[in-house]
C-alpha cells in the first residue's frame, strides 16, 4: 500500500488552540490509512521545512497531506519542500484547517470535527494523485508593438535591449496622433520637439525595426511564440516572430456630426478640438474669412452623454488650447463652457487657476446651442440657474472625447481578447491585471484600453514592457502550466462545447478526427471544459473525477 | 403566406408521396430520407431512397416514431456532409432535434432539406406493435381529433406540432382540410424555390387552415398547462423525485433512443470513477435507512436532464422506449420548458442561434443569484 504521511501544523496558537489536534491524530490512526502522523509548531518556518524534508525522507513517505493554512499562502512553499524531499510536488494535498476550520468558529468541537472530515477527504484524494511533470518550451523574447504613436514608441524603447528585437508597426508615420499636436499639457512645451526626440531615439536604437505605412494582417500563436504577417509600404508580406505583443493602437476623437445643436458641419468656424490642434501645430489661427477670431468659445463634454463615459483628457486639453489662443492672439476673448471639470492630478488644479488668472472665462451651462444670426455665430445657452443667455462668437471649438480605434474589434478577434461595452480592449482585471489581457503574452497600453493622457499612456507602455522583460528572458525556457486539461480521444464525440466555452482559445476541433484537442501552451487549467463536457472526455489532470469523487465521499460521510 | 393546394388522392400518405415523387422527377433531390413500413408491417423505420420504385412502400406520416428522425440523419452525416442533395421527411420535433444536433456538430445540414408535416402525435410504440391493424384505424381517428389517450403523453401537450418554431423548408398543412386536400407551404427561401418547380398555382386560401392550427394550439396549450401544474407537485423535493424514478431498472434505454443524447459512450456507463466501495454504500444505507440497487439511477437521470434540458424537443422518445413506464418524457418536458424559458430559448427554432450554454453574458440571470451573495 502506498505510504501516505500526514503532517499537522499548529500554526503557533492559531490552529493548536482552536482545534483538538490530538483527537484528530488519534482518529486518523484508527482509520489506518496513513503510514505516519507528525505534528509541528510552524511547518512553514525554516525549521519546519527542514523538519518536513528530514521526516519525509526518513519515513520514506510517497504521498503527503499537510493540514495547515490556505493553499493561497503556502501551497508553493510545501510543493518546494516536496521537491527537496525527492518527491513529485503534485503527490501532495494541503488541507486548509486554519481559515476554513480554526478561524471559522469558537466552538472547538465543531472545528475539530470539520478539520477531521477535511483531512480524511485529503487522504482519500492524494491516493489518486498523478505525478505531473513540469513542461517547458523554447520561447522567443522578441516583441511586436502594434501602433507607432507615443505609446507604441515608448513601449518599443522600453523593451528594446540586447538580445531582444522589437518590431514596431505603424499604419502611417511614426508619431501617431501626437504628430498633429502643437503644445503639450501641462508643460506647454512644443509637442513636435518632444516627439522628434523620441523618434530619433527609436531610429538610433539598433534593436527596433520600424515598419511605417504597414499593416498587421494576422497574428497567430501564443505566449512565447507569436507569428505576425505584416504588409509593408511596398505591399509585400513579411513574417516576423515574437514572444509577446503590445497593442498600442490608440483611439480616435469623437466626431459630433450627429449632434445637430453644436452646428458642427453646418457652420464654418466650428471645429473639434482635434482639428483645432492641427491649426495650432501649423501656428495659423484664422476664421474662414481669413481674419483672426476676436472671440472663441470652447464647449466641453461634447458627446459625453452619447459615449457614456468621461474621456478624462478633454478638460485639460481645452485649457491648454485656451491658453494657446490667449497667448497667440492679442485681446482675444476666450470662454470655456463646461458642465463639470475633470482635473484629476496634483498639478492640474494649479494649471486651472493660472488659466483663470490669464483672463480666460469659465462658464457653467446646463444646455447650449450653436446658431447663426445675420452672419454672426451666436451661442444660446442656459446657465446653471436656468437663466437663458446668448453670446456672439467668431469661432467655436468642440471638446470631444475619445472613441475606440475602429481596428480594435479586428485585433480583439484575431487575438481572442474581449472588448468592453464601449468598444475598447478589455484588460484582464481592472486592478490585478490592468495591462495584461486574458490572452497570455498580449498586452494593451495607452488609449487602446480607454482614454488616457500622454503621461499615463507612457506609464502603461513602461508597465507592459516591464511585464515582458520579466517573463520572457532571452535564453530562458518558458515554464508552462502543469495542471492543464486534456481530451480523451476515445471518449470525445467532437460536439465542440468545450471549444466554445474555453476563454483562452486553447481548444480546437481536429477536423480529420472530428474530436477536440487541447493546446497545452494556451491552457491555463481553469477546468471549464471538463465541467462542460457531457461525455467526460475533457478532463483536468489535477481535478480528475476520481479525485473529486473520493474527496467528496469523505466530506459527505 | 401563400400555399399550394393539392387535392387529396386516395389517402394522405399517397398524396404526400406524389409531391415527393414530382420533386424527385424534377431533379430537386438525389435521395429521400423517409419513414418506411418494415416488411412485417408491424413497425416503421427510416429509409434512404434514391430509387423512385422504393418510394411506394414509404409512409411520410407513420402512426408511430420508433426511431427519432434526427438520430437517422445523424447516422447519415456524423462524419461530414453528404455530397448528394437529400430531402428529409420528418415530424416537426424530429427536425428541431436535427437542428440542435447541428449546433453540436453531430449533423451537417449542408445539402439537407426538410419537409415537415402537421403532426397529430405518435401512438405509443408498444401498443402499436401489439395490434398494428387496429392501431392504423385508431390513427385515422387521431387525425380527426388531434388528441388521444393512445398518443404519447408529450404529444398531447406538444405546442410545436405545426410549422411555427420549426425551420423546415416545405411544410405540409393537413389540419382541418376535411380529407379533401393538403397544403404545401414554403417556409424558407429554399422551400419557395422548390415549390416553384411544382406546376400548381399558389393560393391565398390558407386562412381556414391557420384558424384550425390556432384552435388546436389552444387545446394543446391548455393540456400542457394542466400537465405541468401536476408535474410541478410531483417533481418537488428529493423524495418526490425519488418516487417518480423508483421503477427505473437502469437499462438506459431512454438515453439510447433520445435524439439529443449524443455522447460516444455515456459517462454513467463508461466511468468506473463514480463507483464507490461497498463500505461507503453501507454508510449511505445507514444514513438513509436503506438504499436502492442498482444505485445512482436518479443520478443518471439528473445528469441527463442537466445535459439535455436546453435542447429537449419533447419528442417523447425516452418514455416510449422505457420498459417500466417511468414518465421520463413528461418530466423532461416540464423541466426542459422551465430551463428553456429561463434563457428565452426554443430548441431547434433557429439554426443560427447558439445553445445558451455556449454563450457568455456578463449580465444575466440575476434573479437566480443568492440574495446574500456579492
Amino acid at each position: 500500500m502506498v505510504k501516505i504521511g500526514l503532517y499537522l501544523c499548529e500554526c503557533g496558537p492559531n490552529i493548536a488552540e482552536a482545534i483538538n489536534l490530538d483527537k484528530i491524530a488519534e482518529q486518523i490512526k484508527k482509520d489506518n490509512k496513513v503510514a505516519g502522523i507528525e505534528q509541528h509548531k510552524l511547518l512553514c518556518s525554516e525549521d519546519g521545512k527542514k523538519f518536513l524534508v528530514e521526516s519525509i525522507k526518513k519515513n520514506e513517505f510517497e504521498r503527503i497531506v499537510i493540514a495547515a493554512c490556505s493553499p493561497k499562502q503556502h501551497e508553493t512553499t510545501f510543493m518546494e519542500v516536496m521537491s527537496s524531499s525527492d518527491l513529485n510536488p503534485y503527490m501532495f494535498q494541503l488541507v486548509n484547517i486554519r481559515e476554513q476550520c480554526a478561524w471559522m468558529t469558537p466552538d472547538k468541537e465543531a472545528a475539530t470535527s470539520k478539520a477531521l472530515r477535511s483531512i480524511r477527504a485529503a487522504i482519500n484524494r492524494v491516493r489518486h494523485h498523478d505525478a505531473l511533470q513540469q513542461k517547458e518550451i523554447d520561447c522567443n523574447p522578441d516583441v511586436i508593438v502594434v501602433g507607432g504613436g507615443i505609446t507604441g514608441i515608448e513601449a518599443a524603447l522600453r523593451t528594446a535591449q540586447k538580445n531582444r528585437k522589437v518590431y514596431l508597426i505603424e499604419e502611417q508615420k511614426l508619431g501617431g496622433r501626437l504628430r498633429e499636436y502643437g503644445l503639450l499639457f501641462p508643460t506647454m512645451q512644443p509637442a513636435q520637439e518632444f516627439l522628434n526626440k523620441k523618434i530619433t531615439e527609436v531610429k538610433n536604437t539598433g534593436q527596433i525595426r520600424v515598419f511605417e505605412n504597414s499593416k498587421v494582417k494576422e497574428i497567430l500563436g501564443f505566449f512565447g511564440n507569436f507569428v505576425a504577417t505584416i504588409e509593408n509600404k511596398d505591399r509585400e508580406e513579411i513574417e516576423v516572430n515574437a514572444g509577446s505583443v503590445i497593442l498600442a493602437i490608440g483611439a480616435n476623437p469623437f466626431i459630433p456630426t450627429g449632434l445637430a445643436k453644436y452646428g458642427y458641419g453646418t457652420f464654418d468656424d466650428v471645429y473639434t478640438a482635434a482639428e483645432f490642434e492641427k491649426m495650432t501645430s501649423s501656428n495659423n489661427i484664422t476664421t474662414k474669412s481669413g481674419n483672426p477670431p476676436k472671440s472663441v468659445a470652447i464647449i466641453h463634454c461634447v458627446g459625453r452623454k452619447r459615449l457614456g463615459y468621461c474621456s478624462k483628457v478633454c478638460c485639460t486639453n481645452s485649457m491648454k488650447i485656451a491658453r494657446y489662443i490667449k497667448e497667440k492672439l492679442n485681446g482675444v476673448k476666450v470662454i470655456q463652457f463646461y458642465k463639470n471639470l475633470c482635473l484629476p492630478d496634483k498639478k492640474y488644479d494649479e494649471f486651472y487657476k493660472k488659466t483663470k488668472e490669464k483672463g480666460i472665462e469659465f462658464l457653467r451651462f446646463s444646455d447650449i446651442e450653436v446658431t447663426k444670426e445675420a452672419n454672426q455665430m451666436m451661442l444660446k445657452y442656459k446657465q446653471e440657474n436656468d437663466n437663458e443667455d446668448a453670446l456672439p462668437v467668431d469661432m467655436v471649438v468642440l471638446s470631444t472625447g475619445l472613441i475606440p480605434n475602429p481596428k480594435t474589434e479586428d485585433f480583439a478577434q484575431m487575438l481572442n481578447i474581449p472588448v468592453d461595452e464601449y468598444g475598447f480592449f478589455k484588460e484582464e482585471h481592472m486592478k490585478l491585471g490592468p495591462i495584461s489581457t486574458i490572452t497570455e503574452g498580449v498586452f494593451i497600453a495607452g488609449c487602446a484600453q480607454g482614454p488616457h493622457s500622454i503621461n499615463d499612456s507612457m506609464v502603461q507602455a513602461g508597465a507592459a514592457a516591464g511585464k515582458i522583460l520579466s517573463s520572457l528572458v532571452p535564453g530562458r525556457r518558458l515554464q508552462l502550466e502543469t495542471k492543464t486539461s486534456y481530451v480523451s480521444e476515445t471518449m470525445c464525440i467532437g460536439c465542440g462545447v468545450c471549444v466554445d466555452i474555453c476563454a483562452y482559445g486553447a481548444l480546437t476541433i481536429d477536423e480529420s478526427k472530428r474530436i477536440s484537442v487541447v493546446n497545452e501552451v494556451l491552457c491555463r487549467g481553469c477546468g471549464n471544459c471538463a465541467s462542460a463536457c457531457p461525455s467526460g472526455a475533457a478532463r483536468h489532470r489535477h481535478f480528475t473525477t476520481k479525485q473529486i469523487t473520493q474527496e467528496m465521499i469523505e466530506i459527505l460521510k | 403566406m401563400k400555399g399550394k393546394i393539392i387535392p387529396l388522392k386516395d389517402n394522405l400518405n399517397n398524396t404526400i408521396k406524389e409531391v415527393i415523387k414530382s420533386l424527385l422527377e424534377k431533379g430537386c433531390f438525389d435521395a429521400i430520407l423517409v419513414p418506411n413500413r418494415v416488411p412485417s408491417g408491424e413497425s416503421f423505420t427510416y429509409l434512404l431512397i434514391n430509387d423512385q420504385d422504393f418510394l411506394e412502400s414509404c409512409t411520410p406520416l407513420p402512426p408511430i416514431m420508433p426511431i427519432q428522425g434526427a438520430r437517422a440523419l445523424r447516422n447519415l452525416t456524423r462524419r461530414g456532409k453528404t455530397s448528394l442533395k437529400v430531402l428529409c421527411v420528418m415530424r416537426p420535433c424530429e427536425i428541431r432535434a436535427a437542428i440542435e444536433l447541428s449546433k453540436l456538430r453531430q449533423v451537417e445540414l449542408e445539402n439537407i432539406s426538410f419537409m415537415s408535416i402537421d403532426c397529430p402525435g405518435a401512438l405509443v410504440t408498444k401498443d402499436y406493435i401489439d395490434k398494428p391493424k387496429d392501431s392504423d384505424i385508431l390513427y385515422e381517428e387521431v387525425l380527426d381529433q388531434w388528441t388521444s389517450e393512445h398518443l404519447r403523453p408529450t404529444c398531447n401537450t406538444c405546442v410545436n406540432f405545426s410549422y411555427e418554431n420549426t425551420p423546415s423548408d416545405i411544410h405540409i398543412g393537413i389540419i382541418g382540410q376535411q380529407k379533401n386536400h393538403i397544403l404545401l407551404l414554403p417556409i424558407s427561401d429554399k422551400g419557395n424555390a422548390l415549390l416553384g418547380k411544382i406546376d400548381i398555382q399558389c393560393s391565398d386560401e390558407i386562412s381556414s387552415w391557420q384558424t384550425n392550427v390556432k384552435e388546436i394550439l389552444q387545446k394543446k396549450t391548455d393540456q400542457r398547462n394542466n400537465s405541468f401544474s401536476e408535474l410541478q407537485n410531483k417533481t418537488a423535493g428529493a423524495e418526490n423525485l425519488d418516487n417518480l424514478f423508483s421503477d427505473c431498472i437502469n437499462c438506459h434505454n431512454c438515453m439510447r433512443v433520445c435524439p439529443i443524447c449524443y455522447c460516444r459512450q455515456c459517462f454513467f456507463e463508461s466511468s468506473d470513477e463514480v463507483r464507490i466501495e461497498a463500505e461507503n454504500y453501507f454508510i449511505k444505507a445507514q444514513n438513509k435507512g436503506g438504499i436502492k440497487f442498482p444505485a445512482n439511477t436518479i443520478l443518471f437521470h439528473l445528469g441527463r436532464i442537466s445535459h439535455m434540458a436546453l435542447s429537449c424537443v419533447n419528442c417523447g422518445a425516452c418514455e416510449d422506449g422505457c420498459p417500466m413506464d417511468v414518465p421520463v418524457a413528461q418530466i423532461f418536458s416540464y423541466i426542459g420548458d422551465t430551463v428553456q424559458k429561463m434563457f428565452d430559448y426554443i430548441p431547434g427554432k433557429d439554426r443560427n442561434e447558439p445553445i445558451p450554454i455556449l454563450t457568455y453574458k456578463e449580465d444575466e440571470l440575476h434573479e437566480y443569484e443568492d440574495s446574500k451573495g456579492q
